[in-house]
């Protein structure tokens, strides 16, 4: 869209908006996402790294739960009317004027930047959110080269201190007993002695090598819920740890449970980044038969 | 004859299950919701158990997962849905497996549609993509294992059947089961409130399009 087109128009009612001028991987717009819709094979989607995203919303006033921009390749923005924008491992919030330009680049330590906007990036939610769903394929808001995107008036826009999210990357990551983790021999330890390593990670799930965790046959077990932090061992032994866009239930055994704050440590992680797991403290054990 | 009881499945530091032990695992949800009515949960019936997650502003206490258990308990193992709707979907049943299928089960394509119109189903779980409902009440004649290998795309629409379900693929996307018809309903639309046509514990009957 160009700049002399669009929602913005030419009359005096200009609508404040940023223009997105380039952007690299996995660039979506999230908020908390949505909740109540599991049972329908919706997930809550929502981002990855929600420590992060409400670090950026409050170093620019925002309430915690207003939407933003999630990025790991980055992106380049245009200010079509004054704002101010900040993003997390980046800089402290930025006051923009008209057609200044910023360019978010990747984050040398994590995988994931959140970019926010004083008073929140503006759209039609769609089932409760603005969250990109890309399992699900809901969209409500995509992120394209040439978008242009409303955001709040940014006259209000108190900018607070940045509030500099903590650095993780904190091994061991605790495993807390999943539903097969019985079905595994001694699942945990075998976790816990493999060398894992990033393989491949989404908003879906982060894929592990290096263990071999499933010379288990599996008959044909029934499909069960899934929710983040889920550890599915899939037939290949490579243990799966599933993200915020998971399929709402899965057929493969789950050996393990990662809480919130593991996994958006382990979810941060480049490829190639070596993971290592241990078992949770006792006091989360099993539950076991109710009488 | 006494039902076994729920038992509870380890599930990590934000959720709990139980297998329900041979209860209706959408009953089971459904009786929780009403329980967690107003809370910030989710709660997810799948094959044999039922998941509650709490959201961002909630958590489940000592007592909740109790009172969950009980409420659980005291379903019988034949109890119903009381509000499940009847969905009726007018299908075509010409799809690509359909020769297959028949030839596997040892039955003409003509008694395969009959077999699938005559059955009455009843959505036990979602999963897989928005508004895919595993639909029960497959006649174990058409029983079969997902295909060896999956298709990389299935068109929106497809009736399929694997193992003892049937379900319609609410959007393309990639997928193993047997294709044996399609539709033109739409089964998941954001617009609409419930967005999936089909929903846990409603009963599912399919019909012949008009053509």
């Amino acid at each position: 869209m160009r700049l002399d087109e669009g929602p913005r128009g030419s009359g005096a009612e200009r609508v404040p908006t940023l223009e997105v001028i380039e952007l690299g991987i996995a660039t979506t717009v999230q908020d908390r996402g949505r909740v109540g819709l599991a049972a329908l094979g919706v997930g809550r989607s929502g981002w990855v790294y929600e420590e992060h995203a409400q670090a950026a919303n409050r170093a620019v006033g925002n309430s915690a739960s207003a939407p933003v921009i999630e990025t790991v390749g980055g992106l380049v923005l245009r200010a079509n009317a004054p704002c101010v924008i900040a993003a997390t491992g980046w800089v402290a919030p930025r006051a923009m004027r008209v057609n200044d330009i910023v360019e978010i680049g990747t984050r040398p330590d994590g995988l994931w930047t959140y970019v926010a906007v004083a008073g929140g990036i503006h759209g039609d939610a769609m089932l409760g959110s603005l969250s990109e769903d890309t399992l699900a394929g809901l969209c409500p808001l995509p992120v394209v080269a040439g978008g242009v995107y409303g955001i709040g008036d940014a006259s209000t826009a108190a900018a607070a201190d940045i509030v500099a999210p903590p650095q993780r990357m904190s091994d061991p990551l605790h495993v807390h007993p999943g539903p097969q983790s019985a079905r595994f021999s001694s699942a945990s330890a075998q976790l816990a002695s493999a060398t894992l390593t990033v393989v491949a990670s989404s908003r879906v799930g982060i894929r592990l090598g290096g263990a071999d965790i499933g010379s288990v046959t599996w008959d044909q077990m029934p499909s069960q819920p899934l929710i983040p932090g889920a550890i599915q061992i899939p037939p290949d032994g490579q243990p799966i740890v599933m993200g915020p866009d998971h399929p709402t239930t899965g057929g493969y055994p789950v050996i393990g449970v990662l809480g919130r704050d593991d996994l958006s440590d382990l979810a941060d992680r480049p490829p190639g980044a070596p993971v290592q797991m241990r078992p949770a403290a006792s006091e989360v054990a099993p539950d076991g038969v109710v009488g | 004859m006494d039902i076994a009881t729920p038992v509870v499945v380890p599930f990590g530091p934000d959720a709990f299950m139980i297998d329900t032990a041979g209860r209706r695992t959408d009953v089971v949800a459904d009786r929780w919701r009403e329980a967690l009515a107003g809370r910030d949960m989710d709660v997810v019936p799948a094959a044999a158990t039922v998941l509650v997650r709490c959201g961002y502003q909630d958590v489940l206490t000592a007592g909740d997962r109790e009172m969950l258990v009980h409420l659980a308990r005291e379903i019988t193992q034949d109890e119903g849905a009381h509000s499940g709707r009847t969905v009726t979907i007018p299908v075509v049943y010409d799809g690509d497996d359909l020769a297959d299928v028949a030839r596997r089960c040892g039955m003409s394509t003509d008694a395969v549609v009959a077999a699938h119109i005559s059955a009455e189903f009843r959505a036990a779980f979602c999963g897989f993509a928005p508004g895919f409902a595993y639909l029960v009440g497959l006649p174990s004649a058409l029983h079969l294992p997902r295909r060896d290998t999956p298709r990389t795309t299935v068109p929106a629409g497809s009736v399929a059947i694997a193992a003892e379900y049937s379900a319609v693929y609410p959007r393309s996307s990639p997928g193993g089961w047997h294709l044996i018809g399609r539709t033109e309903y739409a089964m998941f639309d954001v617009a609409r409130d419930p967005p999936a046509i089909v929903v846990p514990g409603d009963t599912v009957r399919f019909v012949h399009a008009a053509r």
